[in-house]
């Protein structure tokens, strides 16, 4: 009985760790799915996949959905980097952070090539996982 | 007898749509009222308010809760302004965007921030709303 009860424990805490893991890889799969879009300049595919209610921030302000599409429509990746990711899970929601090392131009602006952290936040809808809010911690130089 | 049965219906798909309708969130309200208490060191209020899933990034990288409540306890806010707010809203899902001026206390030391954005997440739980997720962005 004892034996059965430490496999059932055991066998608990893998599914649990199992699912967690699960969670991590959705979100990381999210935002590297969305970097692979950005850099590809996808935007048909971009803007499909952000939430009407999109917004995002950044050292000049924040931006809705029409702001952003028009700053990846300028955006020029160059090779890139992502790292060190935290995602985190609530109901419909995935909250991930993670670190850039990147040289990109957004709308003639250089910026700075140094690692800097950014915040992807999606939604799951019907219509499959929406990318609902950015934030970029990178200076405009 | 069948306008009634219609019309009976109809109340019950309204009733349902309502019931279901996330309400609709006051994001000003929810960045005033976490600011008020982060300024109040109302610490445990603010644990109650912090979803677990709560991610926070800065300059310096990304915190989680228990980092962000051992932040704000070592911060004493003297002075903040908090403008232009932006609020949208997906699901049970709020994303503020607003601008913040902020003078701090860090131990002894003064620090007169600048005007610079920000970005506060909250979900709406079975608790109330909650604050989900934050970005504070350094000024340009």
């Amino acid at each position: 009985m004892k034996k059965l009860l430490v496999i059932a424990l055991s066998l608990g805490m893998l599914l649990a760790a199992t699912l967690a893991q699960a969670g991590e890889s959705q979100g990381e799969k999210l935002v590297r799915d969305l970097w692979a879009l950005m850099a590809a300049k996808d935007l048909a595919k971009i803007e499909a996949m952000t939430s009407p209610a999109f917004q995002s921030v950044r050292s000049i302000g924040a931006c809705d959905k029409a702001h952003q599409m028009k700053l990846i429509a300028g955006l020029n990746l160059g090779p890139y980097t992502l790292s060190n990711f935290k995602v985190t899970e609530q109901g419909p929601v995935i909250v991930a952070t993670y670190t850039v090392s990147v040289a990109e131009t957004i709308n003639g602006q250089r910026l700075d090539t140094k690692p800097a952290p950014r915040m992807s936040i999606f939604i799951k809808t019907e219509r499959g996982w929406q990318w609902l809010a950015h934030a970029n911690l990178k200076p405009v130089k | 007898m069948r306008r009634l049965f219609f019309l009976l219906t109809a109340l019950c798909l309204l009733l349902s749509a309502t019931a279901w309708a996330e309400p609709q969130a006051d994001g000003e309200k929810l960045v005033r009222d976490l600011w008020a208490s982060s300024a109040t060191k109302q610490l445990a209020n603010q644990a109650g308010m912090i979803s677990p899933a709560f991610q926070s990034v800065y300059p310096s990288g990304a915190r989680n809760k228990a980092q962000e409540m051992a932040s704000l306890d070592e911060v004493t806010f003297t002075k903040f302004e908090l403008s232009g707010f932006r609020t949208s809203q997906q699901g049970p899902v709020a994303v503020v965007t607003y601008l913040a001026k902020v003078e701090e206390m860090k131990g002894a030391l003064r620090v007169d921030g600048k005007t610079s954005p920000r970005m506060s997440v909250f979900i709406h739980t079975n608790k109330g709303w909650q604050w989900l997720a934050h970005a504070s962005i350094p000024a340009p």
